[in-house]
């Protein structure tokens, strides 16, 4: 059991970090971005530099995205992914997962 | 340029005597027809600039910008759905794409844009790679382009005359304070940190010596500023006295600031840190003051990597 800490929880003492913000993205009908709204224009994209897709937590609310490196006609790369699952387009900065958790401590008794 | 701003503010300028222009709904709001609209819209444009001048209007910025290519003068309108029959006729020179392929295009055999809609997209990005497959989408009609204006540089400027031609470098470095100052006071620059400075000094010989700071940390500090540009200042060797000074700042971004450590301070600053976040979170209401954590670092889901705690014991 984790013990007490004594320390009140109330709203905001705990907030997450890059939240994935929505995008308006205009994508082929095989999936792949070719236009993104940045500040206020659609620019193109005139490259896609890196994809890849993750899928998790399917045992409850099931995560499946694919993700893609896109270089906009302005210069700017912008990290972006398709949710899958809602059919929604996000905009979020990706860093590469650290190695795998440790793992868990042995059980008591 | 400017006179094209009056219309719309969604102006690309494309190359010298080449603009492209968004008129969506400008006829609409003038209660005209389209055809109209534009002779009108050309018509003013050569009256304001006396120049010779062909515009376009289409569905798609590579249909306009071909019809105007073609035209010498004039005003031109390819309506709705007619743009790839009108496309069909054009010499495959207007196709934005190197002049070798235009030449390729030629010893082909493919002297019209109908010539290149009607082969496969497969055929053209085999012969002529990514050339290809733009130049067959863009003869087809296929136009995702979007006219993407320039954004505009916000340059604030001040100037002083001094109440009397100066040779010593006090006087100068005062008056540029004073106009540092009044510039950043401006209400465009509130919330703005800026990159570059831009100094000149008016002699009385009727010369103007410029000097230009660009700041390696972009700053609204004007002692920051001035620290910068003081040593330049100090270094001038004037060959007439100055009788005017003035500062232009420009490359506005941000605001920008360092973050000091809020973790490494001794235990005395600690307690003064935490006093002062809680005295902030209770003037305005809930936690305001958060460290960044490690929540599951080895998640793929990027979210669930770091988190945010509010800072307190």
């Amino acid at each position: 059991m984790v013990t007490n800490s004594g320390t009140a929880a109330g709203d905001g003492r705990f907030r997450p970090l890059n939240e994935p913000s929505p995008a308006a993205v205009e994508a082929t009908p095989r999936g792949a971005p070719k236009a993104m709204l940045w500040r206020g224009s659609y620019q193109r994209v005139v490259a896609v530099h890196d994809t890849w897709r993750i899928d998790d937590e399917w045992w409850r609310d099931e995560i499946a995205r694919r993700y893609f490196v896109v270089e906009l006609e302005s210069g700017r790369r912008v990290t972006i992914f398709h949710d899958l699952v809602r059919d929604l387009w996000y905009q979020q900065t990706y860093e590469a997962p650290k190695a795998a958790a440790p793992m868990g401590r042995k059980r008591a008794g | 340029m400017d006179l094209l701003r009056l219309y719309r503010p969604a102006v690309e300028a494309v190359s010298p005597g080449h603009a492209h222009l968004d008129i969506r709904g400008l006829a609409e709001m003038a209660h005209m027809e389209d055809e109209a609209y534009l002779r009108d819209l050309q018509e003013s444009a050569v009256n304001a600039t006396g120049l010779p001048l062909s515009l376009a209007a289409a569905e798609t910025v590579f249909a306009a910008h071909a019809a105007a290519t073609v035209r010498a003068q004039g005003a031109v309108l390819v309506h709705e759905g007619q743009a790839r029959a009108f496309l069909s006729r054009l010499p495959v020179e207007v196709l934005p794409v190197s002049p070798v392929m235009h030449q390729r295009l030629r010893l082909f055999g493919l002297e019209r844009l109908g010539q290149v809609a009607e082969l496969t997209l497969s055929a053209m990005q085999a012969q002529f790679g990514r050339e290809g497959a733009r130049a067959w989408e863009l003869a087809n009609g296929r136009d995702d382009a979007r006219i993407v204006p320039k954004p505009e540089e916000v340059r604030i400027s001040e100037e002083v005359d001094l109440p009397a031609p100066a040779a010593l470098s006090e006087p100068l470095i005062a008056g540029t304070r004073a106009l540092l100052q009044r510039a950043l006071e401006r209400g465009e620059l509130k919330g703005h940190s800026l990159r570059r400075l831009d100094w000149r000094l008016g002699l009385e010989s009727g010369e103007q010596l410029t000097r230009r700071c660009v700041f390696r940390e972009p700053t609204d500090d004007p002692a920051r500023m001035l620290f910068a540009l003081q040593p330049k200042i100090e270094r001038l060797q004037l060959p007439a006295a100055a009788v005017s000074v003035g500062v232009t700042l420009s490359g506005l971004c941000s605001e920008y600031g360092h973050q000091a450590n809020l973790w490494q301070v001794g235990p005395r600053r600690y307690k003064e840190l935490l006093e002062a976040v809680e005295q902030l979170n209770a003037r305005v209401g809930g936690p305001q003051v958060f460290r960044i954590v490690e929540v599951q670092g080895w998640s793929r889901i990027p979210e669930r990597q770091l988190g945010m705690v509010a800072f307190g014991p």
